[in-house]
């Protein structure tokens, strides 16, 4: 099976962009043969995926399926690529999350409809996010987070709600602004590094010989270009305008995989490449963290658009995942990784949630909505279940992630002030009653009380064939997740756990 | 014992298999999965009651789980003689109070999910009971709230409904932000989140600083919040918005035991950081003791003012809570899980009664109740087998717990809660033959022919009333008595042992201190029979109760505090709307007006700065990027019919921001 450990990541990852490259071909009028290549395209980059699945050994903390061979020679670039227990769980989430999406697309393409496009968009969307979780040269990772852009924008632009100009320009200047810090941060660690590298793997075994100073200005740099895509408190606010007028598939893409290549960011270059300038940044960080707990809550509150009150929920949750990676203890970094899948899975589906329901109101408006029990009881049932699942209710899987965060905050890593993180421990634990607070709130409203008279003696469809077939998969992992936390804990701290002993402070 | 693992799964399953087969299997007949189910569950506890009387070991099962970095975690059981109790009371109440539903809930909407839910509500508090890990009995304790959750909010269609559910689950989530942090804070001292080990290292004290004290306050911040103590007790008055069979398992029988049964479990963390024992003099304050008491104090004034019958009862199962809490922080654990166990069956007994009127009468007021002891029989002997238990008259199954939790107050020097455990004992007595002699005495006042309920339901209540009449007898004090010996985990036993908390033999002081709560209870019983008993009410108090003396102050300024329940539920609704409505909005404000303003401005100005580079751009440079652009522009072209924004200027923007961080950069170094 050598050729599969040499070919398989990228096989996996550039599947789909030479998919959409050939459905370029097909014509326009063809919609049925799009759809069905599109998926067929997802489908087999999934099986890959599936594969590398089966056939990684997670007894090894290292990279597997690694390659590495020249690209651009002449800035010392090199295509090198691989696998490990942070990415792996991250790669195989996208890999099904764009299956779901094309699948719950089929009957549900938004105006102005042009299912070629959007598919061709979807599936070069994939390929930046995958790429970004498996590049291990800074220059590849910043290609891939780059390529993500583009195609977001312009499902935003193109297939978005009314205001859809505003929040996709805004989501790809701030995004794009972040992004050229990050790279000055690249170049830098490149003449800062004996030899001149942009190897991560290199880069993190040797560590970068330079004045404390002027590691904290690198991470400074690394730290708005992560920071504004996780978003972090105060650089969020493209995300609720990029959600609402998001179409479905595009709101479930970016917070399921996008919003994680922040985070990401920061595992994977942030932290192993500059611990001590993370040491320095990390009570910070924190303190940005647990105030975007409270204050993404609290807006969640205020909110009277289904879909606007999911986006900022989405500020509280990565509040979670930026707290345990704060702490900088591999507890902390795994309760990160495990906030991150979680959120994918349990955001993405309220996403979805959101886009059937306005497919059968035709509203987001949550003062008009109500009576959902009554009137669509299997999908309000549904809602139930990741509405509770998102408020970390355990036994589903918002809890394990949520919870270790605050474990680990408790003890954080040597050097950093232990008082603060309790500090920080208590605001996120005073943010758990409030999310369990907006999300009962909004199912009062929405799928309890009697059956507005607006919508009375309308029939309502409730969840059809492709909506399960999307669904199902999202609803098992919820369960899944919460009872089983070992599914991802036992992958991410073989990797995590010798990366990050004892590098901090 | 060995197959009580199995039991949260077979009743998980059974609300999996109901939940989504019910209606086609069975024809909507829900209890057909559940009761077979939480019927064998009960077998299977009664069994191991006999196991753990005649000497049957500990039994320790798990399985790995997950290892999450700091350490790793198993799932498992262990199940002592504490557990087996506790297994008993859910089974046999959940039994009891399916088998009422199934002639109560009939033809009520949504009575699949009904049962669905009552099931995993049995599974949760099982989980939670049988857990060897405080982070499994997390599991348990949240299923329970969810549940309950949504069993308060069955009937959501009426708004106060959904509001008590989320008002229930609100407030006890915010006990259990102290749960939370308590487990973590034992989980670092410890290394494991393993109850016994936590229990040992609590007793051999090697908890650092004063982290005991702090997980203890945290953890019972939790139990104050599930088990309804003061001042977190607001919500479950509220919580009888669900259907009443579900309050009698719920919110009188188990879950809001969830907070007793977590100090008696975690017993030696609470008796070493809050010095129960008064062994060492150090710490004045007793936490427990003080709660405990203070709550069995205000639930009992509270169910005083009530008029109705559910809210009475409600605010006495406040009121025992308080007692069991108390029992504990005075180091009666024998007296105080004792009462927990004789108190589910009695109060289910008196929760499932009212219920039956409830049902015959069609309302909750017992001003238009009266007189129905001729016409429900049954329920009304029943009940007086309940109240006379849950008022501590000899010899029903109440007078040996709660008289053992006040002996143990009086043993261990904690005379002051002896003094407010014999007035609790007094209002008990006092508010529940008022509620009787309004509801069963003299003429119905109420609308329609109210008759005796079915077979279903008086069956279930006779078999509460016997056990609530006998159970008494196992807990005998002194050396007579047979719980502790069967039922009380060896950890415990050290501790009580280390302290010497409970008395071994029976003195005249043992006597003494039972005829003062009988002569105490006896007067309670007597006034309210003055008082309120319609025959001899009118000879006491001419011109009725609600006029005259009780109206004058101060007793009327009492009254006005009760009736407004200490405003302590206008105060956290007065918060919790500023929440929800004032300090949300302000702070989306904040987040419109201000950082996004920043964003936007940052956005126009940067568009100027693009268009000044864009024409500088073309004026200066253009001859370079003219090649460069060519094919820039073609692909753009391509783009620009279906894309708006001008990407080209901020590609300007982005390399001037990129230059000025470098240059920035290059000077820093």
């Amino acid at each position: 099976m050598e050729w599969f450990e040499d070919s398989a990541l990228s096989i996996a990852t550039f599947v789909p962009f030479i998919g959409a490259l050939i459905m370029l071909v097909i014509p326009k009028e063809k919609e049925d043969w799009l759809k069905g290549f599109a998926l067929a395209v997802s489908l087999t980059s999934l099986a890959v995926g599936i594969g590398i699945l089966f056939q990684y050994d997670y007894g090894l903390s290292g990279l597997q399926f690694e390659v590495n061979v020249p690209w651009i020679s002449a800035i010392n670039t090199r295509y090198h690529v691989g696998i490990d227990g942070i990415s792996l769980p991250l790669y195989a989430l996208t890999l099904g999350i764009v299956v779901l999406c094309i699948l719950y697309s089929w009957h549900h393409f938004p105006e102005p409809h042009n299912p070629k496009m959007f598919l061709i968009l979807l599936l070069i969307l994939e390929t930046g996010m995958l790429g970004t979780f498996v590049a291990l040269d800074l220059i590849l990772f910043f290609v891939f987070f780059e390529i993500v852009l583009l195609p977001m924008y312009f499902l935003i632009g193109i297939w978005g709600g009314a205001n859809r100009k505003y929040a996709s320009i805004k989501f790809f200047l701030f995004t794009l602004f972040g992004s050229a810090f990050m790279l000055v941060s690249f170049i830098a660690m490149y003449f800062l590094s004996q030899p001149h590298t942009f190897d991560i793997v290199t880069l993190t075994e040797q560590g970068l010989d330079i004045a404390r100073s002027t590691g904290i200005w690198v991470f400074t740099g690394l730290f708005l270009g992560f920071a504004i895509k996780v978003p972090m408190w105060p650089f969020h606010t493209w995300l609720p305008d990029a959600h609402t007028e998001a179409p479905t598939v595009g709101s479930v893409v970016l917070a399921a995989v996008l919003l994680k290549l922040g985070t990401y960011g920061f595992v994977r270059i942030g932290l192993p490449i500059l611990p001590e300038a993370a040491a320095t940044w990390a009570p910070w960080i924190g303190l940005l963290a647990v105030i975007g707990i409270i204050y993404g809550s609290l807006c969640c509150l205020a909110q009277t658009d289904f879909k606007r009150l999911i986006a900022f929920s989405s500020v509280g949750h990565m509040g979670f995942v930026m707290l345990g990676i704060a702490t900088l203890t591999p507890t902390g970094i795994n309760a990160a990784i495990f906030g991150m899948v979680a959120h994918g899975v349990v955001t993405g589906m309220l996403f979805f949630l959101a886009g059937s329901m306005h497919e059968r109101y035709h509203t987001r408006d949550i003062p008009r909505l109500g009576g959902m029990i009554n009137s669509i009881p299997r999908l309000a049932g549904v809602l139930v279940l990741i509405s509770f699942a998102s408020l970390g209710l355990p036994a589903l899987a918002g809890f394990p992630g949520e919870f270790t965060s605050m474990l680990a905050a408790f003890e954080p890593a040597p050097g950093l002030d232990a008082a603060a993180f309790r500090v920080f421990l208590i605001v996120a634990a005073v943010g758990t009653v409030l999310t369990a607070g907006y999300m009962l709130y909004m199912l009062q409203r929405v799928a309890q009380g009697p059956i507005p008279s607006e919508w009375e003696g309308r029939r309502f469809h409730d969840i059809n064939s492709f909506e399960y077939a999307s669904w199902t998969p999202l609803i098992i992992l919820t369960v899944a997740l919460g009872v089983f936390p070992g599914i991802i804990f036992n992958v991410t701290n073989e990797t995590v756990a010798p990366l990050f002993t004892g590098i901090f402070g | 014992m060995e197959i009580f693992w199995l039991l949260p799964i077979l009743n998980i399953a059974a609300c999996v298999l109901t939940f989504f087969f019910a209606r086609s299997l069975a024809k909507g007949k829900a209890h057909l999965f559940t009761v077979p189910v939480v019927g064998f569950s009960w077998l299977v506890a009664l069994f191991a009651t006999g196991q753990v009387i005649s000497g049957h070991e500990v039994v320790s099962q798990s399985v790995e789980w997950f290892d999450f970095g700091a350490g790793s975690l198993r799932m498992g059981v262990h199940i002592d003689g504490f557990a087996v109790v506790m297994m008993v009371v859910v089974t046999s109440i959940s039994l009891a109070m399916q088998v009422y539903s199934i002639s109560y809930m009939r033809g009520e909407v949504r009575y699949i999910t009904y049962f669905a839910i009552v099931a995993f509500f049995t599974a949760g508090m099982m989980i939670l009971v049988t857990a060897d890990n405080l982070f499994l009995a997390i599991f348990g304790w949240e299923i329970m709230g969810l549940c309950s959750y949504m069993l308060i909010g069955h009937y959501h269609e009426d708004i106060a409904n959904s509001g008590a559910a989320i008002k229930a689950f609100l407030t006890t989530r915010t006990g259990d932000l102290g749960l939370l942090i308590g487990a973590i804070i034992c989980f670092w001292m410890v290394g494991t989140f393993d109850i016994e080990a936590i229990n040992l290292a609590a007793f051999e004290g090697e908890f650092t600083g004063h982290m005991i004290e702090v997980a203890a306050i945290a953890l019972f911040i939790g139990v104050i919040g599930k088990s309804a103590q003061f001042p977190l007790h607001t919500w479950l008055p509220d919580a009888m918005a669900g259907p009443t069979p579900v309050s009698s398992l719920i919110h009188a029988a188990t879950m809001v035991v969830a907070g007793v049964y977590l100090v008696a479990r975690l017993y030696p963390v609470f008796v070493e950081a809050f010095d129960v024992a008064q062994a060492t003099g150090l710490r004045s304050v007793h936490l427990v003791a003080l709660v405990g008491a203070v709550t069995a104090l205000v639930g009992a004034f509270l169910a005083l003012v009530q008029w109705d019958l559910k809210k009475i009862l409600a605010y006495s199962t406040i009121s025992q809570l308080g007692y069991m809490i108390f029992g504990l922080g005075v180091g009666a654990w024998g007296a105080a899980v004792f009462h927990l166990f004789t108190h589910a069956f009695f109060k289910a007994l008196l929760f499932l009664g009212s219920g039956s009127v409830i049902h015959a009468t069609h309302t909750q007021d017992i001003r238009e109740m009266g007189g129905l002891r001729k016409v429900m029989p049954r329920t009304y002997w029943t009940w007086i087998v309940g109240t006379l238990a849950l008022c501590g008259v000899a010899p029903a199954a109440g007078f040996f717990s709660k008289d053992e939790i006040l002996a143990g107050a009086w043993h261990n020097s904690y005379q002051w809660v002896w003094i407010l455990g014999v007035v609790g004992a007094f209002m008990t007595a006092f508010y529940m033959f008022r509620a009787t002699h309004l509801t069963f005495h003299g003429e119905y006042k109420g609308h329609g022919h109210p008759h005796e309920s079915d077979n279903y339901i008086t069956g279930v209540l006779i078999s509460l009333a016997i056990p609530s009449a006998l159970l008494g007898f196992i807990g005998l004090p002194g050396q007579l008595n047979r719980f502790d010996r069967w039922f009380e985990p060896e950890i415990i036993h050290e501790v009580v042992e280390k302290y010497g908390m409970v008395k071994e033999e029976i003195t005249s002081e043992t006597y003494l201190l039972a005829l003062v709560s009988l002569a105490v209870v006896g007067l309670g019983i007597g006034l309210a029979t003055m008082l309120f008993l319609p025959k001899w009410r009118d000879s006491w108090v001419p011109g009725g109760l609600h006029s005259g003396w009780t109206r004058r102050a101060p007793l009327s300024y009492g009254r006005t505090l009760l009736e407004n329940k200490l405003y302590l539920d206008a105060l956290y609704g007065t918060i919790t709307l500023w929440i929800r409505d004032d300090l949300s909005r302000a702070s989306y404000w904040v987040n419109q007006k201000i950082i996004d303003r920043v964003v936007d401005f940052a956005g126009t100005a940067s568009l100027a700065l693009g268009r000044g580079a864009y024409l500088f751009d073309q004026e200066g440079l253009d001859g370079f990027y003219d090649g460069l652009g060519v094919g820039a522009n073609r692909s753009g072209r391509a783009l620009r019919s279906i894309q708006t924004g001008q990407v080209q200027q901020y590609a300007g923007v982005l390399i001037v921001a990129a230059t000025l961080f470098g240059i920035f950069f290059i000077l820093v170094n």
